[in-house]
């Protein structure tokens, strides 16, 4: 079963204005996840049957159309602020005034992210929805999905009123794009950074090209998403790039080996983890605090290290395919420093080989999950965490204890418990929740 | 690349003018007309118009957002053709495709064109889970 499915339930036509729109009024179905956690985001209260309903009635059409209008985006960018990226990701953007789900697609490029916040009252509409969900579904199930939506709404079209022109034109252009694998990798970089194929502006694709030569392949990816944090863009990123590789200061990466890869799918931050634990299988070290001797040993440096000063573009440069690997702290405080080294490290097993640049962002692509997660669970395994809380309790204090503990920092403490829910979400700080 | 998107995109995806209108564009606008939909209202009788058959599709209604009667729904038009918060897109009958009103409620509400003539809109409100609606009410504030 596909983690993602969109079913027309029955064609239900109108007659209202749009003859595309009418003839694809659908009572629609959106079902995402696997398992036990597969969630209805369809689910409504509709409040003139009074009754609960798994599907809503909409145009398949205009579902269809968004959906490939925003394709790549939807498939390839991150989790950003502000009304702009919603209205790329939202489905309740789609408008032509129907009440569409209070659900945000958003990618880390492996997976995409479907949260959906259930209504506590209608809001303009007769219906309210009553899902709440955070899923992560596999890119490819999401591709197909739409594909399939898109198909049987050309489908039904035909059978109505005649195949949509608009409709195929934008399939087929989208086609190419995808089957294409140099048209397919400019798109993709412009959706990570936030545009719409086509919509970069004059010379931003070939000074990618360029910045592309210097960090490697995969790392692209990652400046690309962080481009729109980047006050000066991808000239601030090109110097962020020049003073990581001039950077006087050095740790050894080479040690780190790739174990073998998982039997299963994992998402991100399951691969961090697992990655960890390998790593401290490394270090003959599976369980309590790494100690600064020991992450300074085998990182080549003493630590704590110098602190250089604040900067836009965080990682580190790896050149001579040996491990060696120019760094730039950008934090002072010891535990932060090492859950920074501990990120690069976690960087430099999930980047690939062609890659010398190690991005270090606060990007929601699938690297940097990786890079939290590894972090976390190395500086502070959670088997060892649960112990010590179950000993010691989940006050703040006792939080406080935990953090001193591990030598990490309060957030990264409340962070792997509200992960492994066992603590709530409302006692993260409140810019985190 | 994405030539076809683009030009579809500009032409569905609601964008707010940052343009204003010529005089000659807000005299044109303030020539269209309201028509209700059945769709966007619970009670559709109360503005004259025929009840859709069922199933109803899932439309945003003027009723939640307080609009029960045709004349408050006029008026409320009016001040939309006034204002003239509209799109981008501007359909070949030289009318905005849409343009957006606020009302005293902070209810924003979207005039669609398209009806039995040229010329003719109708209208929904939008719901706070659309991006647009707090774009729509921050420009709503600044528009003189």
């Amino acid at each position: 079963m596909s983690a993602i499915d969109f079913q027309v339930c029955e064609w239900l036509g109108t007659w209202d204005s749009d003859p595309r729109q009418d003839a694809t009024l659908a009572s629609l179905r959106l079902d995402a996840g696997a398992g036990a956690g597969r969630v209805c985001l369809t689910d409504v209260y509709d409040q003139i049957a009074r009754t609960v309903r798994p599907y809503i009635n909409v145009s398949a059409y205009a579902l269809a159309r968004w959906l490939l209008l925003n394709w790549w985006r939807l498939r390839w960018e991150p989790p950003r602020r502000g009304a702009d990226w919603l209205l790329a990701h939202s489905l309740a953007a789609i408008g032509e005034g129907y009440a569409w789900p209070p659900a945000v697609i958003s990618s880390d490029g492996e997976f995409i992210q479907i949260q959906a916040s259930a209504e506590s009252a209608c809001d303009v509409a007769a219906i309210r929805y009553l899902a709440n969900a955070m899923l992560d579904v596999p890119a490819a199930d999401f591709e197909a999905a739409v594909d399939g939506l898109a198909g049987q709404v050309q489908l039904r079209l035909s059978a109505c009123s005649g195949e949509d022109r608009d409709l195929r034109e934008l399939q087929e252009e989208l086609a190419e794009e995808r089957t294409d694998p140099q048209l397919a990798n400019t798109c993709r970089l412009q959706a990570i950074a936030g545009f719409n194929p086509g919509d970069a502006p004059a010379g931003w694709l070939d000074e990618m090209e360029n910045l592309c030569h210097g960090v490697g392949p995969g790392a692209i990816g990652e400046l690309a998403a962080v481009l729109p944090s980047l006050r000066g863009g991808l000239q601030e990123a090109q110097e962020g790039v020049n003073q990581l590789r001039r950077s006087g200061h050095e740790i050894d990466l080479g040690w780190l080996r790739t174990p073998p890869r998982s039997k299963h799918p994992e998402l991100p931050w399951e691969k961090g983890a697992r990655l960890a634990v390998f790593v401290r299988q490394l270090l003959g070290q599976e369980s309590g605090p790494l100690t600064d001797s020991t992450l300074g040993d085998c990182l080549g440096t003493a630590l704590p290290m110098p602190f250089i000063e604040r900067r836009a573009l965080k990682g580190g440069f790896r050149s001579n395919g040996n491990g060696r690997t120019r760094v730039a702290v950008p934090n002072a405080r010891p535990e932060s420093q090492r859950f920074y080294l501990a990120r690069l490290m976690g960087g430099a097993l999930f980047a690939s080989k062609d890659d010398h640049l190690l991005a270090v962002t606060d990007a929601g692509t699938a690297m940097q999950k990786c890079e939290r997660s590894f972090a976390q669970e190395l500086l502070c395994p959670w088997r060892d965490l649960d112990a010590f809380t179950d000993e010691n309790g989940l006050g703040d204090d006792a939080i406080a204890d935990a953090g001193e503990h591990f030598q990490v920092s309060d957030w990264v403490i409340r962070t792997a418990l509200v992960n492994k829910h066992k603590l709530p979400r409302e006692r993260l700080p409140q810019a985190l929740q | 690349m994405g030539k076809k998107a683009q030009q579809l995109r500009h032409e569905t995806i609601r964008t707010i003018r940052t343009a204003p209108l010529t005089d000659a564009q807000r005299k044109h606008l303030e020539g269209a007309t309201y028509e209700g939909s059945p769709f966007h209202k619970r009670n559709p009788g109360d503005f004259g118009l025929t009840p859709p058959a069922a199933p109803r599709p899932d439309k945003t209604l003027c009723d939640e957002a307080g609009i029960f009667k045709k004349v408050v729904a006029t008026r409320l038009f009016k001040r939309g053709t006034k204002r003239a918060l509209v799109s981008e897109f501007m359909t070949p009958a030289g009318f905005p495709k849409e343009f957006w009103v606020v009302d005293s409620e902070g209810n924003v509400f979207e005039a669609m064109y398209g009806g039995s003539r040229e010329g003719a809109y109708h209208g929904y409100p939008i719901r706070r889970s659309d991006p647009l609606f707090d774009k729509v009410s921050s420009a709503w504030k600044k528009k003189p």
